[in-house]
């Protein structure tokens, strides 16, 4: 009801004449306002996000939340959307969104930022820090030595309820999604039913995974690398390490963080977003986010993270990473392998 | 007539965001027909089979609980009461996050298990949920089966034994036309809080329906399979209630002769055994394991200045129409009639909705009808209303009760105005009743896990969410001091009720 009666007063007031536009001086005097929507949590991406209202005069409204679920939201609210930017964990949420034509495409100088392969075909997203799939163990129970060389030996009887994985969590599904183009859907169903049948546990965060290595409450986990950094900076005793699978391993995806720009968003928030994409590829950002949270800065030029291999060193397996959208797909295979209600 | 009105609109509130899944759940793939697809059958048997387990289970417990605090001469009898319902003040989510705090590796249980050569115990699946869901429910049968036997009438037993009757059989004799009525309600209580409650299952990785659903609104992509799964937990509660006929507990309050009291001779002290052991499981346990990792973790005070001020502003905003909300409902419940009652029963299908339904389809209906709403506050408040304006009328309508209409008619042929009258004469005598209304909707927000985790607006928080998002990063010690405050909350409210309960009856 009350939006047909917004509509009906939309009718009736362009019988009016238009009103003057706002005057360009006028709009520069105030600063513009964008949502951001942050599939990044606010400790790792607030104070980052907080530089750049200052520096360049844009407010920011930002609403945090998990990247699937703000990635749904986007796709529920569609043209409506008040979001203008979203930063997204993974490639996955923002390549199914490029397919839904929800994100704009970005100004080349900003996607030239970074090597090819780390942007979307499609120009709609832009990779902002690079991860790494690794397994993380406890260096005190687990040997090297036995430690698996692939991740594909996980689904063996000596793994059986020892392994912690996050099904519910955009990276894992995107390594998922990957699995899927490396070794095709039966093979990778196979394998996540083996590895359901061998007791692997399920946990919702990746950080309470590391922690439960640790604690001994499992010996592998399967994570991101650089959550393990985040234990090691409150206690350099912790007692877990990452095991990084053999190369062109699935389990050895280079997984992105990447920002779109919303197609809905209007032409002065859609400015001021590429601003934002913009500026989280300065090599100062890039750099800052290698030190504070220990990813990959994918800008040439900027450091790796101290004491990891550089990322043009590691090989992971050959998957386009613009390849990666079919999330839909991947969340099919993992309700019907039954990994997911 | 604007009164009557009121109380029809906050009636209405609940087609609201069952209408809206409905209209949401139509437009997913395959339609509203998807429902009946296999896997929702299955759903639907792990729901009913948790609701049911529990309920038998909790039912058969309290019923032997309540017959030995109340039916025998039980040793320190009066203590046994205030033991047996005190989980009440431990909702389930947080007695299911102690204990998987508790028996983690490094959580005090766990240590000692390690210690003995246990390996690690997970409590997770269909026996854990059963086993927590059962220490929490049991207070719920527990309190209606205690005042049902205390309703017993001592003679008909000592009628039934000197007709030759056995002492058990005489018992039995006694307790059966009583029993049966109070067993039902606190059945279809603990079927329904099992089948709607998001946490415990969640904590504890056990795939009900809430957990599904939880899981779809996340990760699902299309949200159109939430509002399904929604849908049928909607009608699983609905189900429930028609088969059982309604949870009103209300047994004749007749005449009655010397209360019962079964002398159990020397086995007295040995009926303390099972109290001892449900106290310990039901709330030793999980404090223990709570304190013990506060005690572990210095640092976890900190964060619980948020979680308190996110939960006082929360409830801030909550409180006013919620309250509001429950007096006008109260006065047209109780003072409208007949149709007057059939509202009142209508709201009060709000309390039996589960949060995570309602806050879902509030989220649909504010994407849809004005989707600038959906980020602020209003689907929260309205979701909170939906919930707990039933608690806030049940609390005002029994001192409503106690002013006989005649007085507000006096007040009228003296001069005043019906609003006038209202508020000069009806409103004081029934402000003790506003306060209580009050007080829990402020505990309840701060206890309410399933919608706020939905639909509270970004960047807040409150106690409960706080709690959830530690365990969900099984920081265990970050979870101690919200759960050990939330106890404390519902403790002190339990307490100022039953003293308020205690000298409404003495008056």
């Amino acid at each position: 009801m009350a939006v047909l009666a917004l509509a009906a007063c939309k009718d009736k007031s362009s019988d009016r004449p238009p009103a003057p536009a706002p005057s360009p001086t006028g709009s520069g005097a105030t600063a513009p306002e964008i949502t951001v929507y942050s599939g990044r949590s606010e400790k790792l991406v607030g104070p980052i996000l907080a530089a750049f209202e200052k520096e360049h005069g844009v407010k920011l409204k930002v609403r945090y939340g998990e990247t699937a679920a703000l990635a749904t939201l986007l796709l529920e609210e569609g043209a409506r959307s008040p979001a203008a930017v979203f930063l997204a964990q993974d490639v996955g949420a923002v390549g199914a969104l490029t397919e839904r034509g929800l994100l704009a495409t970005l100004p080349d100088e900003v996607l030239a930022r970074v090597p090819e392969r780390y942007r979307a075909e499609k120009k709609t997203w832009v990779g902002v820090t690079g991860r790494v799939r690794t397994i993380v163990y406890a260096p005190s129970r687990t040997s090297e030595a036995q430690l698996p060389a692939s991740v594909l030996d996980l689904t063996q009887p000596a793994w059986k309820g020892k392994v912690g994985w996050a099904p519910q969590n955009a990276s894992f599904q995107v390594f998922v999604t990957g699995m899927r183009k490396a070794l095709g859907d039966e093979a990778t169903a196979k394998w996540l039913s083996d590895m359901k049948k061998n007791g692997t546990r399920d946990y919702a965060k990746n950080g309470a995974i590391v922690q439960a290595v640790a604690a001994g409450e499992i010996a592998l986990g399967l994570v991101n690398h650089y959550y393990l950094y985040q234990f090691l900076k409150d206690d350099p005793a912790f007692d877990a390490k990452n095991h990084f699978t053999v190369a062109k391993d699935p389990g050895s995806l280079v997984n992105l963080s990447a920002v779109g720009v919303l197609a809905s968003a209007d032409a002065a928030a859609a400015k001021a977003g590429t601003q934002l994409a913009a500026y989280l590829l300065s090599d100062a950002v890039q750099a800052q986010f290698a030190k504070d949270t220990n990813e990959y800065p994918l800008v040439a030029g900027v450091a790796a993270p101290e004491g990891l291999k550089p990322l043009a060193e590691l090989e992971p397996p050959a998957i386009d990473l613009s390849s990666l959208g079919d999330l839909e797909g991947t969340l099919d295979l993992l309700r019907k392998t039954g990994v997911t209600p | 007539m604007p009164t009557a009105l009121a109380a029809i609109g906050i009636a209405a509130l609940v087609a609201i965001p069952i209408g809206y899944l409905a209209i949401r759940a139509a437009e997913g793939r395959g339609g509203l027909g998807a429902i009946l697809e296999p896997s929702f059958g299955w759903l639907v048997v792990r729901s009913l089979g948790l609701g049911l387990t529990v309920g038998v289970i909790a039912t058969a417990l309290a019923l032997g609980l309540a017959v030995l605090v109340e039916a025998v001469d039980l040793p320190l009898r009066r203590l046994a009461t205030p033991l047996v319902v005190m989980p009440l003040a431990i909702p389930s989510y947080v007695a299911a996050s102690a204990y998987v705090a508790g028996l983690s590796p490094l959580g005090p249980f766990g240590q000692l298990l390690a210690g003995l050569g246990v390996g690690p115990v997970f409590p997770e699946g269909f026996t854990w949920s059963v086993f927590v869901l059962v220490t929490s429910t049991v207070p719920l049968a527990f309190l209606p089966l205690r005042a049902a036997i205390a309703r017993v009438d001592g003679d008909l037993y000592d009628a039934a034994r000197t007709l030759g009757c056995s002492r058990t059989r005489a018992l039995a004799t006694a307790l059966r036309p009583v029993l049966g009525r109070a067993a039902r309600s606190g059945f279809v209580i603990v079927v329904l809080y099992t089948i709607a409650e998001l946490g415990t299952v969640a904590i504890l990785r056990y795939d009900a329906l809430p957990r599904v659903i939880y899981h779809q609104f996340l990760s699902a992509f299309d949200r159109a399979a939430a509002a399904r799964s929604a849908l049928v937990l909607v009608a699983l509660v609905l189900l429930v209630i028609v088969v059982a006929g309604g949870t009103s507990a209300r047994t004749r309050a007749g005449d009655r002769g010397r209360p019962l009291r079964y002398h159990l001779g020397r086995a007295r002290f040995l009926a303390l055994v099972p109290i001892a052991g449900y106290v310990l499981v039901a709330t030793i346990v999980p404090l223990l394991s709570l304190v013990a990792w506060l005690v572990k973790t210095p640092s976890s005070g900190l964060a619980l200045g948020r979680a308190v001020t996110g939960s006082l502003h929360a409830a801030a905003i909550v409180v006013v129409p919620s309250v509001v909300g429950a007096v006008i409902v109260a006065v047209v419940a109780e003072r409208g009639g007949r149709a007057g009652r059939t509202l009142g029963r209508i709201v009060d299908v709000g309390f039996a909705l589960p949060g995570l339904v309602v806050a879902l389809g509030l989220s649909v209906a504010a994407l849809r009808a004005m989707p600038s709403l959906y980020h602020g506050w209003v689907p929260y408040v309205l979701a909170m209303m939906i919930l707990f304006v039933p608690l806030g009328v049940a609390a005002i309508r029994g001192s409503l009760a106690s002013v006989p209409p005649s007085l507000e008619e006096a007040a009228r042929t003296l001069g005043a105005s019906r609003r006038q009258a209202f508020w000069r004469v009806t409103l004081p005598i029934v402000r003790p009743g506003v306060l209580a209304a009050a007080a829990l909707v402020v505990i309840s927000t701060a206890k309410e896990l399933g919608a706020s985790l939905l639909i509270l607006p970004p960047g807040e928080t409150t106690l409960a969410v706080q709690l959830w998002d530690a365990i969900e990063e099984a920081r265990y010690g970050h979870a101690a001091a919200p759960a050990l405050l939330l106890i404390a909350l519902a403790a002190i409210a339990s307490f100022a009720i039953e003293r308020r309960g205690m000298k409404e009856a003495a008056r």
